[in-house]
């Protein structure tokens, strides 16, 4: 039936993704939300550039960026011992990247809906930016960040072309459950197909729905309820 | 020990540059008056250090804050910051907002003082912002500003965004915490009554230039041009002390050798300020008949200034004085600068400020 190995690979995956798209993405997502730099028009650009690129173009660069003829990838091997395309490594390396708007999007829009004087308030009694974000811009745009890794997490699960492309289809290191899905499909195992097709609608269906919750709490006023 | 001295340039990203060139007191309240938009916020910011001027100079008790190749952080400069419309933390309640520049033991008692300071009721201390009224959140944005022991109070139009009685009613309670805490202020205001009832010392901003300062009395009474008459109004503003309460809610003051009697506002006692729009005052010649009016001045013309359709009679009764005539009136009574004439004013047309 379902292919456990590749759901428990995806799983990780996405959480991974996730964790270091929240390292990686908040730092960015406040520098998109406060800047007033020229090139933070380019910046946003190359952020939302996997939203409409197809993913096996992310993938086909990825994969001359860091194949083993490329310099960064003799670098890469030379520091691990281990080549980044068809491995575990490559494949988050590819979603990271191939999910980075999912996550930087909604922190984004969730910092620069913070008042600006919130924060001159803070400074003005002493804190410094890094000290007024985590105390006054985080706390007020939390839901826009757990939208964010909550929907970066939910493409990762689904992501095909991209892991395809950079990953293959390695039983427990690089295959994935939507690739599970297609070979499947190739096989004319249509029940295991559908049990699998049906999981991955239902998992990025509860996972949609909790992120329009959140929202919704966003923008309802976080302060009017009791404490 | 001196204010703040400025002279400055700063400009806004895209918007028209503001000059500022003035000094204030050590202590007291200096209040930036002019219309919408001519540049008050922006000096207010760049005194915060919240903007950096273009040029020129911030200095604050002989300290350097802003000049060429220098500037002060706003986290260093310690000033207590009150926006418009409070910009209160909306995930904190009102305690944890006053308490929210304070660091260390005793933290939250100490927030608790300001709050009681700035007279929000206790019931309230635990309420988030959107709980709160307007004039509490007011009272919460003064207290969060005043806890950790600023050097210097900058308020940005603190009273505009409430309805009339609630303005009218923190107004005098903001005027004795500013009194009490003895700490030197720079309010923003677009508001006359505002700006006389809070002010000892004002500077008229208008089209981005700061066209005149200095103590609130001689500015409103001695407008250094036109443009600055038109802002302010044209408006006696003298120093007063009270001499009588006369019963029926009426009081008499002592103003220039003259007595002016006038309706008791309330919490006045010793010194006032005595306020009179040009345009309630007559000017008579003559025996009086039965008159309304209460105050009956003998003057002395001093100067007349054709404004329009109208002539402001500058006059001297003791202290110096305005009237708004007609040209006709003027010509009628024969008004040259020596002559000599009463200015009568119904007491109701007095306003009395306490000091």
């Amino acid at each position: 039936m379902i292919d456990l190995e590749a759901l428990r690979l995806s799983l990780r995956l996405a959480a991974t993704t996730s964790a270091l798209l929240l390292v990686l993405g908040l730092p960015l997502a406040a520098w998109l939300a406060t800047s007033r730099a020229r090139a933070r028009v380019l910046v946003e650009a190359l952020v939302a550039l996997p939203l409409v690129l197809p993913p096996t173009v992310l993938g086909f660069y990825l994969l001359a960026l860091f194949g083993p003829r490329s310099a960064a990838g003799r670098a890469w091997e030379a520091a691990t011992g281990a080549l980044l395309p068809f491995s575990f490594s490559g494949l988050l390396l590819a979603s990271v990247i191939a999910s980075l708007p999912f996550a930087v999007q909604p922190m984004a829009a969730a910092l620069s809906a913070v008042d600006r004087r919130l924060l001159e308030a803070a400074w003005s009694l002493g804190d410094s930016p890094l000290r007024a974000f985590v105390r006054v811009a985080l706390p007020l745009s939390w839901p826009g960040v757990v939208s964010g890794m909550v929907l970066s997490f939910a493409h990762t699960l689904g992501e095909f072309g991209v892991v395809l492309m950079v990953g293959g289809n390695i039983p427990g290191r690089t295959r994935t459950i939507s690739i599970a899905l297609y070979d499947h499909v190739q096989a004319l195992e249509y029940e295991a197909a559908a049990a699998t097709a049906g999981l991955l609608l239902a998992a990025s269906f509860t996972v949609l729905a909790l992120t329009f919750a959140l929202q919704r709490r966003a923008f309802s006023p976080l302060a009017a309820g009791p404490r | 020990m001196s204010g703040l001295e400025l002279d400055f340039e700063t400009a806004l990203p895209g918007g028209p540059v503001v000059r500022a060139q003035f000094a204030t007191a050590s202590s007291g309240v200096c209040v930036l008056f002019g219309p919408s938009g001519a540049g008050k916020t922006t000096i207010l910011r760049s005194v915060a250090g919240l903007a950096r001027p273009r040029r020129g100079h911030v200095r604050f008790a002989a300290e350097t804050w802003s000049a060429h190749g220098v500037f002060l952080p706003v986290q260093q400069r310690g000033v207590g910051l009150v926006f418009q419309e409070g910009a209160l933390f909306p995930h904190l309640d009102a305690r944890d907002n006053a308490a929210y520049g304070l660091r260390g033991e005793g933290r939250r008692a100490r927030a608790q003082a300001a709050l009681e300071r700035a007279g929000l009721p206790q019931a309230a201390w635990g309420r988030r912002p959107a709980q709160l009224s307007g004039g509490e959140r007011q009272r919460v944005a003064l207290a969060r500003a005043i806890a950790p022991g600023p050097r210097l109070l900058l308020l940005d139009e603190p009273l505009s965004s409430l309805d009339a009685p609630a303005r009218e009613g923190l107004r005098g309670e903001l005027r004795r915490l500013l009194r009490e805490l003895g700490v030197p202020a720079l309010l923003v205001t677009h508001d006359r009554h505002e700006a006389l009832a809070l002010g000892d010392a004002m500077a008229v901003v208008i089209d981005g230039a700061v066209r005149q300062a200095g103590p609130i009395d001689a500015v409103f009474s001695r407008p250094a041009d036109a443009a600055v008459a038109r802002a302010v109004g044209v408006e006696t503003v003298v120093p007063a002390r009270v001499v009588e309460r006369l019963g029926d809610g009426l009081v008499a003051v002592e103003a220039g050798g003259c007595r002016v009697i006038g309706v008791d506002p309330g919490g006045l006692d010793g010194e006032a300020l005595l306020c009179l729009r040009a345009e309630e005052v007559t000017l008579e010649r003559g025996q009086p008949e039965a008159s309304s009016a209460r105050n009956r001045l003998p003057c002395r013309v001093t100067a007349l200034h054709p404004d329009g359709a109208l002539v402001r009679v500058a006059l001297d009764a003791g202290f110096p004085l305005s009237a708004l005539c007609s040209r006709g009136s003027c010509a009628a009574l024969e008004l040259v600068p020596g002559a000599a004439i009463d200015a009568c004013f119904k007491a109701p047309a007095v306003h009395l400020l306490p000091r």
